[in-house]
């Protein structure tokens, strides 16, 4: 009897060894995946005039050389 | 005592767990000879061949949106392009992180290589040992050129690269000095310049690792050492001029003095891609500053390639290393290290195979800075002369849809512009002519500095 409860052990130890390694082979690395992002750029701003009138001579400017 | 044993055995046979763990499926190959690793370096040459992905040199289709981002093309005239990056910060959003990821994995392969093939002296794995260290150098002065700050007057920036030198795919590093980064790659290179790998199935033969030293040189501000190495590459690739310089820009092989160039073989998706990628392109005008710094338009066979009437582009992109390049690394460094007669003598030779009966310009000649110019101090720092002025107009002319336009704006100053759409002015600041690093590297390596700017980010 005494023997069958030491096998028992032994077999119990064996198995919770194994079962360890198993895991530790599984959980090497942390379950937190890094996540992925877009960098946020600076907000823009409204067209100043002077902006405004840069565009609008530009558009013209095209428009005239290439026809509309 | 029987049945106790019967329970034990299959217990034992668990024992074997740790070793079944560590075995790789059997659906994937491992390489270990010559011929495996070679196979794979076979993969990393045909995506530079096909053009699919421009990470170790650039693709057709990263040129457009890196064109797209800067002012060679005017996005203040907006005439329905819906793809195209307005600014550098689309274009930053657009794939920059997953291009640094991209490199990486090929940096990875490299040293998978070199690691594989250390104890083989065969020619075979002399050839791809070659191979990978130019490839492992230049995907790291890429990374250099994109995810740091510019040197400025001789002057490194704090922060460098993580450098990788062996295979480790759990490997956490941080980045090296500036530095230290820079000697990294140019031992690479040199090492595999030192090999002599001169079969031209495997692309980087000496003229190509030479190219690209040119350029590492160049963007570190070692000019002595760029004008040496640009110098021997000019001399062996003279510049062209007319049909000849023509066929450069519309023949897929690589002809008349072009180094190295990605895309010359083709495939049915790489064609369309193209196509689509000229139909965005010509819905974004011409800039007209590029424009106006034709000085004789009509005899420039540059003028006529770029564009149409309508000033649509009409020349199309370059992803590649050609000689001209080189002439104008040669001029630039004259001019940093002293010597401004060799530098006006290099561009008046450029000008010379572009301009029909050009007539060399004198010092004297030279016409005053443009007020018009965005670049207002060149990459010491110092405000442009008549001189520095020309040799920059004349590389912003000659390698306009080759993807330099928003580098040379790096190396000189990073100036400052905005672009109108939708009502709001979106401005290139400084800090975005150097890239973030991706979010997840961030997070994932502990002590992993990002670069200055890059605070906000929107998780996905």
């Amino acid at each position: 009897m005494k023997t069958k409860k030491i096998i028992m052990i032994c077999a119990a130890l064996l198995f919770a060894g194994t079962m360890l390694v198993a895991c530790e082979k599984e959980n090497k690395e942390p379950d937190i995946s890094p996540v992925d992002g877009e960098y946020l750029m600076p907000d823009p701003v409204l067209l100043t005039p002077d902006q405004t009138e840069i565009v609008r001579q530009s558009v013209e400017e095209y428009y005239e050389a290439v026809g509309s | 005592m029987k049945k106790i044993l019967i329970f034990m055995l299959p217990l034992l046979g668990l024992t074997a767990c740790n070793d079944f763990l560590n075995l790789r499926p059997n659906d994937k190959i491992v390489p270990e000879s010559a011929e495996d690793y070679s196979t794979l370096l076979n993969n990393m040459l045909n995506e530079i061949e096909y053009g699919k992905v421009p990470y170790i040199l650039d693709d057709f289709s990263n040129i457009v949106t890196n064109e797209a981002s800067v002012d060679d093309l005017d996005a203040n005239i907006y005439l329905g392009q819906t793809n195209l990056p307005i600014y550098i910060g689309t274009y930053i959003n657009a794939n920059r992180t997953s291009y640094y990821k991209s490199v990486y994995a090929r940096i990875m392969n490299c040293n998978m290589m070199l690691e594989g093939l250390a104890d083989d002296d065969s020619e075979l794995a002399k050839k791809v040992k070659a191979v990978a260290l130019a490839i492992r150098g230049v995907c790291h002065y890429n990374v250099l050129q994109q995810f740091c700050d510019p040197v400025v007057n001789g002057a490194y920036p704090s922060m460098g690269i993580v450098c990788v030198d062996h295979f480790d795919i759990e490997a956490k590093l941080p980045r090296s000095s500036y530095e230290a980064s820079v000697r990294f790659i140019e031992n690479d290179l040199k090492t595999a310049l030192g090999m002599n790998m001169t079969d031209t199935r495997y692309m980087f033969t000496p003229d190509v690792i030479n190219a690209f030293m040119a350029r590492f040189y160049f963007w570190t501000q070692q000019w002595d050492k760029a004008l040496a190495k640009a110098e021997a590459i000019v001399a062996r690739y003279p510049l062209l001029e007319g049909d000849a310089y023509k066929a450069m820009f519309t023949s897929r092989k690589p002809v008349g003095n072009v180094i190295v160039k990605s895309g010359v073989n083709t495939l049915s998706s790489t064609e369309w891609d193209e196509g689509n990628s000229m139909q965005q392109l010509q819905k974004r005008p011409v800039n007209k500053t590029l424009i106006d710094l034709f000085d004789q338009p009509d005899k420039d066979i540059r003028y006529g390639m770029m564009m149409n009437a309508k000033r649509e582009v009409q020349k199309k992109p370059f992803a590649g290393i050609r000689s001209a390049e080189m002439a104008l690394i040669v001029a630039e460094c004259y001019y940093h290290t002293g010597e401004e007669g060799r530098a006006l003598s290099a561009i008046n030779d450029l000008r010379r195979h572009r301009i029909t009966g050009y007539v060399d310009l004198q010092m004297d000649d030279l016409p005053p800075v443009s007020n018009a110019n965005i670049i207002k101090v060149d990459a010491k720092g110092n405000a442009l002369t008549p001189l520095i002025a020309m040799i920059l107009n004349e590389r912003r002319k000659e390698l306009v849809m080759e993807g330099d336009r928003l580098f040379e704006r790096k190396r000189n100053g990073r100036p400052e512009t905005w672009v109108a759409y939708n009502g709001f002015a979106y401005t290139n600041q400084k800090f975005m002519y150097t890239f973030p690093l991706p979010y997840s590297d961030i997070q994932r390596v502990p002590g992993l500095a990002q670069n200055p700017g890059y605070d906000n980010v929107r998780e996905y």
